[in-house]
């Protein structure tokens, strides 16, 4: 060393310069604890959307008067069922006079309505004898046959002071859907009850008739009621296409390398720095993609079974201050992977976006807890086995190049693995056929498939939404 | 008062006041390196505070046998080449060793302030000026710069003789307008 550089050395011994006030501001704000981006962060986000998703539910259901009861006829109701019963009893004529003549005051006339109504029920199965079908439809269309006769029959039998002007038959069928206490819409869902839901509901029908009128037992026999082959269906398989995002929270831990760590503090240049790469503390989710097709089960009237696949691009962001040169190729230090620790270089602290591509199958069974004619609520639940096809880190250095990394080789993830499903889905049907959803979810990984060499134990989970439209193929027995 | 081992204690435990208390006492200290590294003044400023974090996050390993200053300029350096490692990259240094120099004359700088100096050295290539701090200022041997700057010794060599070239030409121009400001 010359007498020029021992000069620039002591030209430069001692020197001072006061930097402006900014520089402490910046320090004071780099030293800032950074908000963790976990899952409260993650709540608070879908926490809006959630009430966003649920505001909108409700617009709709107030717009289709779901909250509302009507107690309109619905004339396209149509109960099917079978009888037994002889169809040789009574006609629609001799019924029609039973009821002129009877007296409203008094209780024989109470039974004689009973009769009224038996006998009516009894005509329409003669009518019907050739499929030995009766239907609601029917029954109400009689009604509205002996309104139109009223000025020639007398008036009817009104049991406790109903009003005289309406005739027995409709009482009848008012009482029919105050017992129910369906609206107009939800009238139509009948198409979808299976013959156990109108056993029970005409079984309710019983009691209040019996209570209401104190006579004997209404006698509808409904042993024998089976699913109308036009109008009932018997199951349901939908096909739906899903476009959806969320959260990914890798929860890989950090890496402690420390041959890497002993490496580092043995260079003189690096200073006391330790290699940061990755590590909890630092990961911060970013907006990761999912699309898909799956295919749904119905299993009796509230079970669902629905599987497809999935393709999904999870992404999140973490802290590396180093970087590895590789054949000349400068990429990034990130914690799932070794490095040769003679090419480990610092830089400053910089983002790495990892990205991970996966095709997953959930397997998932779904409660509907409500199964209206517009909405349906369905909760989900099952298992999910999630195939890992690639994984990408790229440091924002614009100097580094994208590392593809080897799955085979990677402390994270495994190529293969499990995670337990769960979620809500809301379900707008626009007709018979379709039906949009959308769906809020969360998927944690199984841990003790994750790796569990000692190097960091991890717990990846998802929380995503999904918008689809589902498809239904309708399979009638 | 404090020392330096009981503010260090108190910047570990994340005491602000003293973090700025060790700030006040070393910033100025600092901020001449980092300007040798710099291509302005507000570069530097951007070394130093990116320093500084590094400084405050670093200090629970900070072995008490070294020097505290060595270790903040260790770290100031560290940060410098590496804030410049991306210009490194996109303005990768050549080999001109083969380039036939010039004679050299002897260099006297004694009679210019460090503000000069550094000025002159903020006007090198930013490869010729990661190398001229690190051999000239910095006392590394040119394998040793080889290695951290990814560059062969031969390039460190060549980036350095021709920092040092560029340097006395400086230093010349500078002299004359000295002299002649003098001899008015």
């Amino acid at each position: 060393m010359g007498d020029f550089e021992k000069d620039l050395q002591n030209a430069f011994e001692g020197a001072e310069f006061t930097p402006s006030p900014q520089v402490w501001d910046g320090v004071k704000a780099g030293l800032a604890p950074k908000k963790k981006a976990g899952v409260f962060y993650m709540w608070q986000t879908y926490g809006v959307a959630a009430a966003i998703l649920f505001l909108f539910t409700m617009g709709f259901l107030f717009r289709d008067e779901l909250f509302t009861t009507t107690g309109s006829d619905s004339p396209g109701t149509e109960l099917a069922r079978t009888s037994e019963t002889d169809p040789a009893k009574g006609s629609p004529e001799n019924a029609a006079d039973k009821m002129a003549a009877t007296d409203p005051a008094s209780v024989d006339s109470l039974k004689d309505n009973k009769e009224s109504t038996q006998s009516l029920i009894r005509n329409k199965q003669l009518q019907a004898s050739d499929n030995k079908t009766v239907t609601l439809k029917s029954l109400t269309e009689m009604a509205e046959g002996n309104r139109n006769q009223g000025s020639q029959s007398a008036a009817l039998a009104t049991p406790k002071g109903k009003e005289e002007s309406q005739p027995f038959e409709s009482q009848v069928l008012d009482q029919l859907q105050a017992a129910t206490a369906m609206s107009a819409d939800e009238a139509v869902s009948i198409y979808e009850l299976t013959p156990q839901d109108l056993q029970q509901s005409i079984a309710e029908l019983k009691i209040r008739w019996e209570l209401e009128n104190m006579v004997g037992p209404m006698e509808i026999d409904t042993t024998n009621i089976v699913a109308n082959p036009e109008t009932l269906v018997a199951s349901r398989t939908s096909l739906n296409g899903i476009f959806g995002g969320g959260n990914f929270n890798p929860n890989a831990g950090g890496t402690d390398d420390l041959a890497l760590q002993e490496n580092i503090a043995s260079d003189p240049l690096a200073g006391d720095f330790s290699v940061k790469s990755g590590g909890e503390e630092s990961e911060e989710q970013l907006g990761s993609l999912s699309v898909g097709v799956g295919i749904g089960f119905d299993l009796g009237s509230r079970w669902i079974l629905k599987t497809g696949l999935r393709y999904s691009q999870y992404r999140y962001a973490t802290t590396s201050n180093a970087y590895s040169v590789e054949d000349g190729q400068p990429l990034p230090v990130f914690s799932n992977r070794t490095f040769a620790l003679s090419q480990v270089r610092y830089a400053g602290d910089y983002e790495l976006i990892n990205t991970l591509h996966s095709i997953s199958v959930p397997v998932q069974m779904g409660y509907k807890l409500l199964d209206g004619n517009r909405f349906g609520l369905v909760l989900n639940a099952g298992l999910g086995v999630d195939y890992f096809v690639r994984y990408t880190v790229k440091g924002e250095l614009n100097f580094l190049e994208t590392t593809k990394v080897d799955l085979a080789e990677s402390q994270f993830p495994n190529r293969l693995n499990v995670n337990v499903l769960t979620g809500i889905e809301l379900n707008y049907k626009l007709n018979e056929k379709f039906a949009l959803s959308g769906e809020l979810f969360f998927r944690q990984y199984i841990p003790s498939l994750g790796p569990t060499d000692g190097i960091a134990t991890t717990t990846p989970s998802f929380f995503g939404f999904g918008l689809g439209l589902n498809y239904y193929l309708t399979s009638k027995k | 008062m404090f020392q330096d081992e009981d503010l260090i204690a108190k910047c570990v435990e994340g005491d602000q006041q003293a973090q700025r208390e060790l700030y006040d006492r070393y910033a100025s200290k600092l901020m001449p390196m980092a300007m040798r590294y710099a291509k302005s003044q507000a570069d530097a400023e951007d070394i130093l505070q990116d320093a500084f974090i590094k400084i405050f996050r670093s200090l629970e390993t900070f072995r008490k046998e070294a020097q505290f200053l060595t270790w903040m300029k260790r770290i100031v350096i560290n940060t410098s080449i590496n804030h410049n490692r991306k210009k490194l990259y996109q303005e990768p240094m050549l080999d001109i060793e083969k380039t036939p120099l010039h004679v050299e004359q002897e260099l006297i700088i004694s009679q210019f302030h460090f503000t000069e100096l550094l000025a002159m050295i903020q006007k090198l290539p930013v490869g010729c000026r990661t190398v001229f701090n690190m051999f000239a200022i910095e006392g590394y041997a040119h394998k040793e710069i080889a290695e951290k700057l990814e560059i062969s010794e031969g390039t460190s060599k060549s980036q350095y003789s021709r920092a040092r070239a560029l340097m006395k030409a400086m230093v010349i121009d500078a002299s004359e307008i000295v002299q002649s400001k003098i001899s008015v």
